[in-house]
């Protein structure tokens, strides 16, 4: 967490008996400022003084003065912003507590007043995993109940997470709307299929964690023909049905919410079919009621450095023809009111984050639309690892940020640019393959 | 117009109400004489970023002045991962 600070006494914090000249006044642990983290309410911790960074308390700060009786009143400022390290637990409630404590014993009585301010600025988020659904063996309800399981398990009781789930290739088949996988292109998985998936994902969850929260985002790609109005239509139902599944049940009221998410990426398509699925999507998706919001998880690959409007990589590549620009970018991303920028922060020299912060700032200047609000961020570093990679996909090429990397490059690079857009909630690192009882913390 | 904006003003407050949970300070109700806090800011908190700023003890009182014996705190439960 971040903070700053400005703290003033005329009292001391400190051994009885430690020489503090030229004042040479009174010693003792008597006042103490305190950031700090405890799994009950500090009022009910078995404390003494001098207090120290172990059990009940994990102690980020301390403060105080070195002497009392002198008529000398000590101050300690920030310097810029402090930042610790603060680690939170699992299996407990986490309170962050900011004290001036006066009555921790043995030293407490009423003399040699303290004051002082202590403004918050930062606290961390934790990662999820999320990851790709590749293959057709995947698609069982057992699994799927099993990866919801180890996102609970992941996650602390007092927790907050957003997972995204990424099927592929939108697809029709029939009358029917849905997918093809990753690895298994040529099998087809329909919206009802998924729905059920889902459920099971979200039973899987709360059986493994009975507390915690979670945005549940289903995923496709920007790519191949089946990118249409109407397949985005047919995904905001889906993710409609899943919502009212949620609110018909006590349990998961409050806790989960399912959204739409597009991994949308110029190089894969034109910006109007993929406009026009995003439009799509939001002309049914339940806002105001279910609150079935949509994630872009793409990429912006645009010019990180000068900000220039985006020369498509898919007229190279694909022959396609239309050249998508930073409007499309906010378009697909925040300007509906229905969408928010979950961004790809891949790069390890923050290319990717300025990109970002390039779409934001024309978006402020350009009047399109409100500053944007950054959902989260998103990293591949687990998928960059061997491991679970399917064959012929390309190692990553300095695109493995860890994910409190990424997160971090994109809160400070939006953070140095304010009035831009607000900085990242949330945290998810995608992967092939899946880390059961596994958890991102301190990565 | 009118219920534009008003259409306009709901969209953003459901968005913002997606990201931003409110949070709640809590102060010690057991400590043997009342704390000595307040808090100004906003408790909204826009992407991780929290704007609170807690005012612990009395500012500016002289050297013999008297304090609550108490733990002039505040706790927040964290509710975000």
């Amino acid at each position: 967490m971040e903070f700053t600070f400005t703290l003033t006494t005329w009292d001391s914090y400190n051994a009885p008996g430690t020489p503090n000249p030229p004042y040479n006044g009174g010693t003792g642990y008597w006042d103490s400022f305190s950031v700090s983290l405890s799994n009950a309410p500090y009022w009910t911790l078995l404390l003494s003084d001098p207090l120290g960074d172990n059990d009940p308390l994990r102690l980020g700060f301390l403060w105080g003065g070195t002497s009392y009786g002198d008529g000398f009143a000590e101050s300690s400022t920030s310097t810029g912003t402090q930042r610790v390290l603060l680690e939170a637990r699992t299996w407990a409630p986490n309170y962050l507590n900011v004290v001036l404590d006066t009555a921790t014993p043995p030293d407490a009585n009423h003399n040699y007043p303290s004051w002082g301010t202590v403004r918050l600025r930062w606290i961390d988020p934790l990662t999820t995993l999320s990851r790709y659904v590749a293959l057709q063996k995947e698609l069982s309800p057992e699994t799927f109940r099993a990866w919801g399981c180890a996102r609970g398990q992941a996650l602390p009781p007092w927790g907050w997470g957003t997972v995204i789930l990424d099927f592929g290739y939108p697809a029709i088949e029939g009358e029917e709307y849905g997918v093809n996988l990753l690895t298994d292109e040529d099998f087809f998985a329909s919206t009802a299929t998924i729905m059920d998936l889902a459920q099971s994902f979200l039973d899987g969850f709360a059986e493994c964690n009975g507390t915690a929260r979670l945005y549940l985002a289903l995923g496709v790609n920007n790519r191949r023909e089946a990118v249409t109005r109407a397949h985005g239509r047919a995904w905001a139902q889906m993710i409609n049905q899943l919502n009212q599944q949620i609110w018909g049940n006590p349990h998961w009221l409050g806790r989960f919410r399912v959204l739409g998410a597009i991994d949308a990426e110029p190089s894969w398509n034109t910006p109007q079919a993929t406009r026009e699925w995003v439009e799509g999507y939001t002309e049914v998706a339940d806002l105001f009621d279910l609150g079935s919001y949509l994630l872009n998880f793409g990429s912006c690959e645009c010019n990180d450095r000068t900000g220039t409007p985006i020369e498509s990589l898919a007229q190279e590549r694909f022959g396609l023809r239309q050249t998508w620009t930073f409007t499309d970018v906010v378009y697909i991303s925040w300007a509906l009111g229905s969408n928010f920028p979950f961004p790809e922060i891949y790069h390890t020299r923050s290319s990717h984050a300025r990109q970002w912060l390039n779409v934001a700032r024309f978006n402020v200047g350009a009047r399109i639309a409100e500053r944007m609000r950054f959902f989260g961020v998103l990293t591949q570093w687990d998928a960059c690892q061997v491991r679970g990679q399917p064959e012929g996909v390309t190692r990553c090429s300095s695109t493995d940020n860890r994910p409190m990397k990424g997160y971090w490059q994109m809160h400070q690079i939006l953070e140095s640019t304010p009035g831009v857009a607000d900085p990242p909630r949330f945290s998810s690192d995608i992967s092939w393959y899946d880390l059961t009882a596994h958890h991102y913390w301190g990565r | 117009m009118a219920i534009i904006l008003y259409i306009y003003i709901t969209q953003a407050l459901a968005r913002a109400q997606a990201l931003a949970p409110p949070l709640t300070w809590q102060t010690c109700r057991q400590c043997p004489e009342p704390p000595e806090v307040a808090f100004s800011g906003t408790s909204l908190w826009r992407g991780n970023a929290v704007t609170d700023t807690l005012h612990l003890g009395r500012p500016n009182v002289p050297e013999r002045a008297s304090q609550n014996t108490s733990v002039h705190r505040a706790s927040l439960l964290l509710p975000p991962a």
